[in-house]
C-alpha cells in the first residue's frame, strides 16, 4: 500500500515562520510521499519562497516531496525563484513533467501541471473572439496537454498520480459559487487524466469546495486545499493496481 | 483611500473583495464580503492571525463608517492521524 500525504494552498508568507514545520512533524512516519498542490506562497515573493524553503527544509530528505505551483505563486512574477527555491531543498517541482520513485518495490509515478480555469462542459469558455479570451482558453488547453504528456510518461508505473493546482472536475467544487467555477478549473484537465489514465488526481485552489470527487472516466479526485481539509494534510492509501494489500483494485482509466 | 460610502452595496462588495485579493497585507481571493444595514461581514479563511488583522485594516481604511464583522478564520490546522483508504 502506498500512503500519499497531500495538501495545497498553504499560502506561506513572511508571517509564517515556524508555523508550517511544526504541523508536519509526523508526516515522514505516516506517508511514503508528500504532494503539494500549489499556492504554496502568499504572493510568490522571493522572501516568501525563502520562508517556505526554510519551513520544508529536511523534509524531502525523509519523504519524497513533489509540488506544482499555483496562481498565488505567480503573483509577483518570481515563479522561477519559487520553483528553484523548492528544488534547492529537494522538492521536485513539476510543470508538464513527471518522476517515478520506488517505494518498497512499488513504482509510484507523479505527473504534475498547474492547470488553469476555463470551466466545465456545458458552461465553459471557448477559444474564440478577442485575443485575451483566446489566450485564456489556450493557456488552459496547453497546461492540460502538458499534464497528459506527463501522465503518459508514467504509464508503466504501478501507481500513477496526477497533481495539479486547478480543479479537473466540478464535483470537488461543491460549496463554491457556481458563477466562479470557470475560474476554479477546467474539464480539459479531467479529459487529460482520463485519456492518459491515473489512480488518483489531486488539486487545490477551491477553498470553499469539497474534498471528494471523480472524473467522468472514473478516476478518484481529491481537493486538498487546506481550508477544505481543515488539517495540516491528508493521507490517502492506494493499493498497487489491485495486486497487493486489501480492498479492490484502484479506480482509474488504465487500459 | 476610501470607497464612496454611499455607493450601492453590490459595488462596495465588489471593490472590497478586489482589495482583499490585491492588498499585499491580505492577498486572499477566497474571502467573501456581504454588506447590510451599515455593517460589513467578511467570511472565508486566511492563513495566519496577522492576515486576519489585516482584513480589518483594509476594510477599515476603505469603509471607515461601516461596522466590521470579521468572521473569517485562520487555517492554522494541526496534524491528524486519520487516513483514507482508496479502493
Amino acid at each position: 500500500m502506498i500512503r500519499v500525504a497531500a495538501v495545497g494552498d498553504i499560502h506561506v508568507g513572511r508571517d509564517s515562520v515556524g508555523r508550517v514545520r511544526c504541523h508536519l512533524e509526523h508526516l515522514p512516519n505516516r506517508a511514503d510521499l508528500f504532494l503539494l498542490a500549489g499556492d504554496l506562497t502568499k504572493r510568490g515573493l522571493p522572501e516568501e519562497a525563502d520562508v517556505l524553503a526554510d519551513e520544508l527544509r529536511g523534509l524531502p530528505d525523509q519523504v519524497p516531496t513533489f509540488a506544482v505551483l499555483g496562481n498565488h505563486d505567480f503573483e509577483a512574477g518570481c515563479e522561477e525563484y519559487v520553483a528553484k527555491s523548492l528544488a534547492g531543498i529537494g522538492v521536485r517541482v513539476l510543470e508538464g513533467d513527471s518522476e517515478t520513485i520506488d517505494v518498497d518495490g512499488v513504482s509510484v509515478g507523479v505527473a504534475g501541471a498547474k492547470g488553469f480555469g476555463g470551466g466545465f462542459a456545458g458552461a465553459c469558455a471557448t477559444e474564440f473572439g478577442e485575443p485575451e479570451m483566446k489566450g485564456f482558453v489556450h493557456h488552459s488547453m496547453e497546461t492540460a496537454a502538458r499534464l497528459e504528456k506527463a501522465l503518459h510518461e508514467i504509464a508503466d508505473a504501478d501507481v500513477r498520480i496526477a497533481l495539479m493546482h486547478y480543479a479537473p472536475v466540478e464535483s470537488t467544487l461543491r460549496g463554491e459559487r457556481l458563477e466562479i467555477y470557470p475560474f476554479l478549473g477546467s474539464y480539459y484537465l479531467a479529459e487529460a487524466v482520463d485519456r492518459a489514465g491515473a489512480d488518483l488526481a489531486l488539486h487545490g485552489h477551491a477553498h470553499g469546495g469539497s474534498e471528494k470527487g471523480v472524473t467522468p472516466g472514473g478516476v478518484t479526485v481529491r481537493n486538498v486545499a487546506q481550508p477544505v481539509l481543515r488539517k495540516a494534510y491528508s493521507v490517502y492509501c492506494l493499493e498497487r493496481g489491485g495486486e497487493i494489500g486489501c480492498g479492490a483494485p484502484t479506480v482509474g482509466a488504465r487500459a | 483611500m476610501t470607497l464612496e460610502q454611499n455607493s450601492p452595496a453590490d459595488y462596495l462588495v465588489g471593490h472590497l473583495e478586489e482589495a482583499l485579493a490585491r492588498d499585499p497585507r491580505v492577498s486572499e481571493q477566497g474571502l467573501h464580503v456581504a454588506i447590510a444595514a451599515g455593517k460589513v461581514f467578511v467570511t472565508g479563511t486566511v492563513s495566519t492571525s496577522e492576515r486576519l488583522d489585516a482584513v480589518a485594516e483594509v476594510v477599515g481604511e476603505l469603509l471607515p463608517d461601516y461596522e466590521l464583522h470579521n468572521e473569517a478564520t485562520t487555517t492554522e490546522y494541526p496534524e491528524m492521524s486519520d487516513e483514507e483508504h482508496l479502493s
